[in-house]
């Protein structure tokens, strides 16, 4: 807490730290943040080109930065802008992965609070869920595909299944870190257990549940483009990137675009859960979206 | 219970705790009788773990006691929380972060279910006593240690308890703090006419604010002596120049000497 224990009369305006700052500073620093983005990612351009030269890789293994984003405008053979094709098919992932972000995060919220208020439960299913989770989704995926079909339900679970792993941990531990005079404090006024959840534990969680929350949103995007790549899918980036590596050999370009296309997805959905984490957290959250 | 006892703020007879652990039980408090009339303030002062903070723990129902009786306004300590008729004092502030001073002050009424709009007039009259009206939109670290103490306060009386129980509220504070907020203590206390139980470590400061002072011995935690404060209200600063003051000092002083010489 504050250290300033000089005085205490609240006349006298030093005691107040008053460190909300103006909307323009914070645009200043926004701008500055951009700005370093920017910079990191030219920097990495330049690493690969570097790379090119060192390594002496042809234009086949390492095609140019330039050409790659080149073959951004090029047509396909149904006659489509690239860009246009591979919007399209990333927005179909985009839907999948926000369905199961969805469905993950419910469900990490309920079984992490389960988790923090049982022992019991915890001890039980915390075991099993870690153990899940080291088993790699790939392998099984031909399976689940076989069981649930191509469509929209397998997406959604294998999704769920890789996003409700950083909520629960996210979950129960920030309840879990709830001061016991907080509590205590609630149990004074005759508070309920439902109550408590809503004004004490999670408003104190969740500025680690936002910090689960970004995690599950990267992995939702991993987790529907897994979804789409064994056989039979339609959309989706998945399905872009299993053709991609099938011509490869004549257009290592569309691999590379397709992979730059997963990874502004996946930023944007990072970004847009910090975005929410900054406004839902207030002076909690660091104040810094990128 | 009796029609007596009503006349009593807080009430234990022959109250002991005691506490079991893997190294042996503790007894923490043995053959506690202690009666504080309504609208009275008694401190309670000892060495650390004497089992003070217990004792104001069973009052407030957050511990139960192992044998003997106690009561808060002639009803038990749980009745008397489901009725809301004392509100508590923690050592630290324990304010929510996220919310501002104006909502922590309103968490006991919300809990209550009171409406969004009677809460938050009652929070501002509250934070009008203790002086931070103009404090109401902040966020806790905005302030001092004091100031954050003295939100606490304002929430402990957003319920309208008649019975406050306060453990070391100010023992975090450096002394200077301390002197003020027990004046503004002693302010709100004139409005308001509650029974107060007060646990400290600091001599003077139980002397400044008490009608009455129990003085604990450790190991098992029991009471060793009762001094009454013969010092008339309202107190203020020249009250602390008074030769009584000074003798009532040094009268605590030698009582929690003999009360460490006991289990020493």
């Amino acid at each position: 807490m504050s250290s300033n224990n000089s005085g205490d009369n609240p006349t006298l305006s030093e005691e107040v730290d008053d460190s909300s700052s103006s909307i323009q500073e914070r645009l200043r620093a926004g701008a500055r943040q951009v700005l370093v983005a920017f910079f990191l990612l030219v920097l990495a351009a330049a690493l690969w080109e570097l790379a090119k030269v060192i390594t002496g890789s042809n234009d086949r293994t390492m095609p140019h930065i330039w050409d790659t984003l080149s073959f951004l405008g090029s047509t396909t053979s149904q006659n489509e802008n690239y860009s246009w094709f591979l919007f399209k098919n990333a927005w179909s992932t985009a839907k999948a992965s926000l369905i199961g972000l969805l469905v993950g995060t419910a469900f990490g919220l309920v079984t992490g609070t389960s988790i923090a208020r049982s022992r019991f439960v915890g001890n039980g299913l915390m075991p099993l869920i870690v153990a899940a989770q080291a088993v790699p989704i790939v392998a099984i995926a031909p399976a689940l595909v076989l069981w649930l079909g191509t469509g929209g339900v397998t997406k959604t679970v294998i999704t769920t299944y890789l996003t409700f792993f950083p909520i629960t941990v996210a979950t129960a531990r920030g309840i879990q870190s709830v001061p016991k005079e907080s509590h205590e404090l609630l149990r004074t006024y005759g508070a309920s257990k439902r109550t408590s959840l809503r004004i004490l534990e999670l408003p104190f969680a969740s500025p680690l549940i936002f910090v689960g929350l970004e995690t599950a949103a990267a992995f939702s995007v991993v987790g529907a483009i897994v979804a789409e790549l064994p056989f039979g899918s339609k959309e989706g980036l998945g399905v872009v990137i299993l053709t991609s590596w099938q011509f490869y050999i004549t257009e290592p370009r569309a691999l590379y675009c397709v992979a730059l296309t997963s990874c502004a997805l996946g930023a944007v959905f990072v970004l847009s859960v910090r975005l929410m984490a900054y406004f839902a957290l207030g002076p909690r959250s660091q104040g810094e979206v990128l | 219970m009796s029609g007596e006892s009503q006349n009593f703020g807080l009430r234990a007879t022959q109250l002991g705790k005691r506490f079991s652990s893997k190294g042996g039980d503790v007894q923490a408090l043995e053959n506690v009788d202690l009666e504080v009339k309504q609208g009275g303030f008694m401190s309670i002062i000892g060495p650390s773990g004497c089992g003070k903070s217990t004792l104001l723990r069973a009052f407030s129902d957050l511990v139960e006691p192992s044998t003997g009786e106690i009561s808060v306004n002639g009803k038990l300590p749980s009745e008397a929380r489901a009725a809301r008729e004392f509100g508590v004092v923690f050592q630290s502030p324990n304010l929510l972060p996220w919310r501002t001073v104006l909502r922590n002050v309103t968490l006991p009424l919300q809990v209550m279910g009171v409406d969004r709009q009677s809460r938050n007039q009652t929070a501002q009259e509250m934070l009008d006593l203790v002086g931070l009206e103009s404090f109401s939109r902040h966020h806790p670290w905005q302030l001092s240690g004091g100031m954050q103490q003295r939100v606490a306060i304002a929430r402990a009386l957003s319920t309208n308890p008649s019975v406050l129980l306060m453990d070391e509220p100010f023992g975090a504070l450096d002394e200077i703090t301390r002197d003020r907020l027990n004046l503004e203590l002693m302010r709100i206390w004139g409005n308001l006419s509650a029974t107060i139980l007060f646990i400290t470590h600091s001599i003077t400061e139980a002397v400044f604010l008490s009608s009455q002072i129990a003085v604990m011995s450790s190991r098992p935690g029991r009471i060793t002596e009762l001094i009454d404060v013969n010092i008339p209200y309202p107190r203020n600063t020249e009250t602390r120049d008074l030769p009584e003051f000074y003798e009532l000092v040094i009268e605590v002083r030698r009582a929690l000497l003999e009360a460490s010489a006991l289990t020493t």
